[in-house]
């Protein structure tokens, strides 16, 4: 049974094709630094329409190694600013996905090749599974460690670390 | 991964490491922190925030110089940050000293064996000290200044073995170039670490094996791991690889027959094969050809040939500037011609200092991938050795050491 609102997820695919580097998600001409975190635009040159797209099309799809070239959490942090609620990809590059959790952003390992810019799309954490409504595919999604599960359902390492004081 | 330098480390740092297995997450305790500037503000006021007291007690507060980045209020936060390291008893690295990396060097902290945390992949650069040095986001580092543990998404462990003997006018860069063109397959999906072994490590110099561990920025952020060297001094208390232990893959590498390479815009040739190609401006640092043999190298160079081109240098610290002044080796560096800049940390390309004009082609030392941030507005950056640097600056084109000698007495 399904108790945590969180493992269920309704959204529609934003997909963004090619080799996404983190410059590609925050570009590092402009910083590097979280003090100018408030004026950074996801994917400003490689998809200008991003920020009038997130508005309806929320779950990022991507393709391999998605966030590769930097261990800063700035390009995760950039995406769920802005209304990412989950990203789906090929595979991650470890530091971008572990900085993801750390925030409290779901990164899903699936086969996205079966889904399209705009399918509608039901993702259930608990069972590993995507709902695919547009194309009526089910896909697949690799089991999410329960450590990142975790994670994910404190709503990222700060909140975690706060709540083990709190218990203490 | 069994009897490798990088399993020993864990299991010497975790309670709970008994099987050692990549694309796990392990609890390991953290030596050492580093908390550069720009990421330290919201750690101090997450620790406001939510009254959690730091546990622990090697933090480190590197002060940058990140005015490129258009940063605003920036002095007052700089301010902010001292008064902050102050109350919870962080040590400030000041900027005005040089680059962090070698401030804390020259503090001689980090130790062999030991693990090392910061906010910035260039932490890579203490591998050669046989430690495990890792690269992680705000909220990792929150939670080992908290509880003095870090949770390790541990990767897949590559050995890459050098052999041979490398030839006078190739250093650590052309070792780094060589590795980024063989080893360009492996930016693949899952996070790796490469232990270095081989014959030919004892006989690198100690700027050489940093400037090779600065460049893992160019093998898809993958963090090195050396064993002990005779260069320093910790072969006795290092930590070994057995000799049968378990690598995913194995590199070979013979360097006998190497040559001086160049990237150019992030594709690497023989120096040899673009020689001829006019340069606009050279800069030789800070943190790849800016510690004191660099300095006496070119000071070497420099005291019998002139520059052509605009060239600058950047001493990597205030420390190796006061020495290289009392040793003599500034006056021929700016006799020459050369533009002599303060050191600091900031843009590690070496242009600290100094905004290159739109259409210029750049050649630098600095560690390429940095470059990336200035180089819309330049036509082409060429990245190569010191040799190949202050060949090019004195003959205002692309040319090797041997090259610029041979025209000489030709």
């Amino acid at each position: 049974m399904i108790e945590n609102k969180k493992e269920l997820i309704d959204g529609i695919a934003l997909k963004i094709e090619g080799l996404i580097s983190a410059k590609d998600i925050v570009s590092n001409d402009f910083t590097e630094s979280y003090h100018n975190i408030s004026k950074t635009i996801p994917f400003e040159k490689k998809m200008p329409t991003f920020i009038d797209d997130v508005f309806s099309k929320n779950i990022l799809v991507a393709d391999e190694n998605f966030g590769f070239a930097s261990s800063k959490e700035l390009p995760a942090f950039s995406l769920y600013r802005h209304g990412v609620k989950a990203v789906i990809a090929k595979s991650f590059f470890s530091g971008f996905y572990k900085n993801a959790f750390n925030i409290g952003l779901l990164c899903l390992y699936a086969n996205t090749d079966y889904i399209d810019d705009g399918d509608e799309l039901s993702i259930n954490l608990r069972l590993g599974f995507i709902q695919n409504h547009t194309k009526l595919l089910g896909i697949k999604v690799k089991p999410t460690k329960k450590y990142f599960y975790n994670l994910y359902i404190n709503g990222g390492l700060i909140n975690t670390i706060i709540k083990e004081v709190q218990n203490v | 991964m069994k009897g490798t330098i990088f399993e020993k480390i864990i299991k010497q740092h975790s309670s709970n490491a008994e099987n050692v297995v990549s694309d796990e997450v392990i609890s390991i305790r953290i030596d050492n922190l580093l908390l550069p500037d720009n990421c330290v503000m919201p750690i101090f006021e997450l620790l406001e925030y939510t009254k959690i007291k730091p546990v622990h007690k090697n933090i480190y507060v590197a002060l940058t110089n990140f005015h490129y980045q258009y940063e605003q209020n920036y002095s007052i936060n700089q301010r902010k940050i001292i008064d902050y390291a102050k109350k919870y008893n962080f040590q400030v690295l000041e900027n005005h000293k040089g680059i962090w990396n070698i401030n804390l060097l020259e503090l001689n902290k980090i130790a062999s064996g030991s693990t090392f945390l910061v906010r910035d992949s260039t932490v890579n650069f203490f591998a050669p000290l046989n430690n495990l040095n890792i690269s992680s986001g705000i909220q990792d580092l929150f939670k080992s200044i908290t509880t003095g543990y870090h949770d390790y998404l541990i990767p897949e462990i590559i050995k890459v073995n050098l052999e041979g003997t490398i030839q006078p006018n190739i250093n650590g860069k052309n070792i780094a170039l060589l590795l980024k063109k063989e080893l360009s397959s492996l930016t693949q999906h899952r996070p790796y670490l490469i232990e270095f072994s081989g014959a030919l490590l004892p006989k690198l110099t100690a700027n050489d094996l940093f400037t090779l561990s600065l460049h893992h920025y160019t093998m898809n952020r993958a963090a090195f791991m050396f064993p002990p060297l005779p260069q320093f001094n910790n072969l006795k208390n290092g930590v070994y690889p057995d000799a049968d232990a378990e690598y995913s893959k194995i590199f070979n590498f013979d360097l006998s027959k190497t040559t001086p390479l160049i990237d150019v815009n992030g594709y690497i040739s023989e120096v040899t094969e673009i020689s001829g190609e006019k340069i606009d401006k050279v800069y030789i640092g800070n943190s790849v050809g800016g510690l004191l043999d660099d300095l006496e190298f070119l000071a070497k160079i420099l005291s019998k040939h002139k520059v052509s081109v605009p060239t600058y240098i950047i001493p990597a610290s205030t420390k190796i500037l006061e020495q290289a002044v009392v040793k003599d080796y500034i006056r021929p560096i700016i006799e020459a011609g050369c533009t002599l800049i303060t050191p600091a940390t900031g843009l590690c390309s070496a242009i600290n200092d100094i905004i290159p004009v739109a259409g210029e082609k750049i050649l630098a030392t600095g560690y390429n991938d940095l470059s990336v941030q200035v180089r819309e507005i330049i036509k082409d950056f060429y990245n190569c050795s010191i040799d190949t640097a202050v060949a090019t600056a004195i003959k205002g084109e692309i040319t090797t050491l041997n090259q610029l000698v041979r025209s000489i007495e030709g």
